[in-house]
């Protein structure tokens, strides 16, 4: 198991590697990418902002409460800080399991929760300013 | 003269930017709630949003705000989270 936040790209193969064993007959990786427009307005680029030190237990939560769930699944995720240019994955949530069916559900469950959960902030440099996003409210940056 | 105990304070994202500090050290009651804790750091800091937008985490666990806080704490104040896609 491997939960990281990094200021490095994120590599979606080494977490899928992390993963992998004999055993595994399906991984599902899902990976956020910084879009170029948001609310109907352009993007120019994010930054992402962690409080690490709990970020990392929380996600190891997440991954514990998959492998309840779901038996015989391994997870890793990894999200990025700092500034992140259109293009760039911000999160990665990888997931091996015996089959496809529970890959699948147990991954969007990870990143569903990762997003409610994990103490990770984006803020959003578009055309009308700066924004930090929260939730789905959106709130002026200095 | 009421014992006092020290907490470590970290505030993120909007919070940083509107408190004006990563980190603070604060003195309390014994005894006092998270609650307790916020409200003093917002008679300090007036721009600080109503307790109802923000979240609290003692220790790296998220926590109530009824929670007690006890010397040597780090209680971090957390906007509505926006990490992922």
């Amino acid at each position: 198991m491997r939960y990281d936040v990094q200021t490095d790209p994120i590599d979606a193969r080494d977490l899928e590697a992390a993963v992998t064993h004999s055993g595994a007959g399906a991984i599902c990786t899902f990976t956020g990418i910084v879009r170029d427009n948001s609310r109907g307005q352009s993007v120019t680029h994010l930054d992402y902002e962690a409080y690490a030190e709990m970020a990392v237990p929380q996600m190891r939560k997440i991954g514990d409460e998959i492998k309840q769930r779901w038996p015989g699944a391994r997870v890793a995720m990894a999200h990025r800080t700092g500034h992140l240019e259109i293009g760039e994955a911000s999160v990665v949530v990888c997931v091996s399991a015996p089959h496809r069916e529970e890959a699948i559900a147990a991954c969007k469950w990870g990143i569903d929760t990762l997003k409610e959960s994990v103490p990770i902030w984006k803020k959003e440099h578009a055309a009308d300013g700066t924004f930090w996003i929260e939730g789905d409210a959106k709130e002026p940056a200095r | 003269m009421a014992v006092a105990i020290g907490v470590k304070v970290r505030f993120f994202a909007r919070l940083r930017e509107l408190a004006g500090v990563e980190t603070e050290r604060l003195q309390l009651p014994a005894a006092s709630h998270v609650s307790d804790a916020y409200d003093a750091l917002r008679r300090a800091h007036p721009s600080l949003p109503a307790r109802e937008s923000v979240r609290a985490a003692v220790n790296t666990e998220f926590a109530d705000w009824d929670a007690q806080v006890a010397d040597g704490d780090e209680v971090a104040f957390i906007p509505p989270v926006s990490g992922g896609g």
